[in-house]
């Protein structure tokens, strides 16, 4: 495996929203939904996203899928471009990259058959030749978790926690190298969720995937990832492996959101850092800074200049001039 | 699911019935209604259902026009409908008979049998119902699942493109198109089902929008899939209910649009025994031979009305807040 060369590169990818403004009237304004935004996901690894919704996070997952195109920047995925792939390069490259969706109940056809969902995938993208399509998904639905029978049954009459792994599997189907996880679990119960994360797991030990995982339990990304990844309104404040961002983060928002994870303690304190407010409107982000109205430590440049995401350490990336400077640890 | 909620609304079902009958009646009617025989033994050779198949020797004989007429003679026998009057069969002698026995309904002014005629026109109402929605709901699905899909500019152009079909009268750009065309059941059909698209794709784009933006939509487009393939396999089918709906009154009124034009003249061409037809036939005789007018004006509300109940109950079927 090659490490040293990133498998996704996302390079200053951006995505506005124009607001308002009709068929002759200019608009208005955009939502910046994401901000120029920069990052790397190397092979084998899991990089998870997080943010408070409304940060954008969404947003780069289609992004990266091509469902919505970029407004600006380009995404890197083996070496080629995306966003200037042509229908035919396209297709191929849907065979690579596949996305889990965060809603069971809205990601599955409700009039098809599990059979006919993935056997469509199956015969257009030529996976297996005709006769072997029902072996085939035989075998998909072992590798979720699902008994073969499932095969001829409707979306309906399944649990949430099986239409996710329904949703796995067409996610496979095509034998992709790179699965972005757009909220897998939200929308399950608590005990099915940790089923569906050591599923997800399991299978990129099985079959050498590639994650990008956008949450915001960061209860869920501590369990998974490698690297986080944190977003605040359409731009990255702050990036790190896993153990280094939940020991010593940096950028007061990822604090506050560390902070705010409930604890299963009666006699612990009240978290010490909160954001105050609520998240500004991307249509009119705060001068400077985007997070000082709601920072604790913002001073008056804060309000003037943006800080520019920028390394403290090693591994360790923060877009905050104030704790620029604190070492790694020093925190604690 | 739906069917079950559907025989909750009784009025509804017994409508669909009364469509059902209505439907055998209409295909049946050449059994039912009929001056040539179901079955002919004549000359030692026996005819079977000589009134759907031509024979050529009975129709060398000139035979198909003169049945009723037609004497046997020894060793011949024939079967025939229950009501053994063609609905073109004229008989001058017996016209405008009121009900009686021989005449259920009675006769027109040429002494044409009234039930038979009002038998044989349930086949061109209905037909024309049938084929004109059909041709509405298929321009409708196309253009509505374009518009309702791609959006934007498509959306624009579609859009204003029903809007400009709302706003002309229908039936007065309908009668201005006939006067130009030549008289015909098909110009009828194609007629009334080229105006009478735009509210299912109106309604079909709403339900492409909401679909657009399921994720099963996003999934698909995300696998690959054509754009064709995602519009018509798989969101059309999750957009049909309403559809649906709107064509079973679709179907209403393309049945009261045709009696219309045909009342007015600008329908299918006599002798031909449309609903509407016989009503403009029985203009001149309303003051005293009222079962001209009062039978075929019913079986126009029946059906009319049946259909109205049906898609109602469908309606309320379908929309799981009236449960």
């Amino acid at each position: 495996m090659n490490n040293d060369t990133p498998y996704l590169k996302v390079d200053n990818l951006t995505k506005y929203y124009p607001v308002g403004g009709g068929l002759f009237s200019k608009s208005k304004g955009y939502v910046r939904a994401v901000d120029h935004i920069s990052f790397d996901v190397y092979r084998g690894e899991t990089v998870s996203l997080v943010g408070e919704s409304g940060s954008g996070k969404t947003t780069v997952a289609r992004l990266i899928l091509r469902l919505i195109e970029p407004t600006e920047g380009s995404i890197f995925f083996d070496g080629m471009d995306l966003t200037k792939l042509k229908s035919g390069a396209l297709r191929s490259i849907r065979r690579k990259i596949q996305i889990i969706f965060q809603d069971p109940y809205s990601s599955l056809n409700p009039r098809m058959t599990v059979y006919s969902m993935l056997a469509e995938v199956l015969h257009i993208h030529r996976i297996v030749p005709r006769e072997e399509i029902t072996n085939y998904i035989e075998h998909l639905l072992q590798l979720v978790g699902l008994n073969a029978d499932a095969m001829y049954r409707y979306p309906h009459e399944f649990s949430g926690g099986q239409r996710q792994r329904i949703g796995i599997a067409r996610a496979l189907a095509v034998n992709p190298s790179f699965l972005v996880a757009d909220e897998p679990v939200s929308a399950l119960d608590v005990s099915v969720q940790a089923q569906i994360l050591n599923l997800l797991m399991e299978l990129q030990e099985k079959l050498h995937l590639t994650y990008l995982i956008i949450s915001h339990d960061l209860g869920v990304v501590r369990h998974v990832s490698d690297r986080v990844l944190v977003m605040y309104l359409g731009q990255i404040v702050e990036e790190a492996p896993t153990e280094l961002l939940f020991d010593s983060p940096n950028h007061p928002y990822t604090k506050a959101l560390l902070s705010a994870i409930p604890k299963p303690d009666p006699e612990a304190t009240l978290p010490k850092l909160l954001a105050q407010g609520e998240p500004p409107s991307p249509i009119n982000p705060p001068s400077g800074c985007s997070f000082h109205p709601r920072c604790p430590y913002a001073t008056e440049p804060c309000k003037k200049e943006t800080p520019l995401l920028q390394y403290i350490s090693d591994k360790h990336r923060s877009a905050c001039w104030i704790f620029a400077n604190t070492p790694d640890k020093s925190l604690h | 699911m739906v069917w079950h909620e559907f025989c909750k609304h009784r009025p509804s079902l017994f409508a669909l019935l009364v469509i059902f009958l209505l439907g055998f009646i209409a295909i049946m009617a050449p059994f039912i209604a009929n001056d040539v025989p179901i079955i002919l033994y004549k000359g030692g050779k026996l005819y079977v259902f000589p009134n759907i198949i031509t024979y050529s020797d009975l129709q060398a004989e000139n035979l198909y026009a003169n049945f009723d007429r037609w004497k046997p003679s020894s060793g011949d026998w024939l079967i025939k409908p229950p009501l053994p009057y063609g609905p073109l069969r004229q008989d001058l002698e017996q016209s405008l008979q009121s009900p009686n026995r021989t005449h259920w309904l009675g006769t027109d002014d040429r002494g044409r049998d009234v039930l038979s005629r009002m038998i044989w026109g349930s086949r061109l109402s209905l037909s024309v119902g049938f084929v004109a929605v059909g041709i509405a709901v298929i321009i409708g699905i196309i253009l509505g699942s374009l518009a309702g899909y791609f959006g934007r500019w498509v959306d624009t152009v579609v859009l204003r493109f029903i809007e400009l079909m709302l706003v002309i009268p229908t039936f007065f750009l309908i009668i201005t198109v006939m006067a130009f065309l030549p008289p015909s059941i098909w110009t009828i059909m194609i007629v009334i089902g080229l105006t009478g698209w735009p509210g299912v794709a109106r309604l079909v784009r709403g339900e492409f929008l909401k679909q657009r933006q399921m994720e099963y939509v996003l999934a698909s487009r995300a696998l690959g899939l054509s754009n064709t393939r995602i519009m018509f396999r798989h969101i059309l089918p999750n957009a049909m209910g309403p559809v649906f709906v709107s064509a079973t009154f679709g179907l209403a009124g393309a049945i009261l649009m045709e009696s219309g034009l045909s009342f007015l003249g600008f329908g299918v061409p006599p002798p031909a025994p449309s609903w509407g037809e016989l009503l403009k036939q029985s203009q001149g005789y309303v003051d005293f031979a009222w079962w001209l007018v009062l039978f075929p004006g019913l079986a126009i509300f029946i059906t009319v009305t049946a259909f109205n109940l049906v898609g109602e109950g469908l309606r309320d079927a379908m929309d799981p807040r009236l449960r």
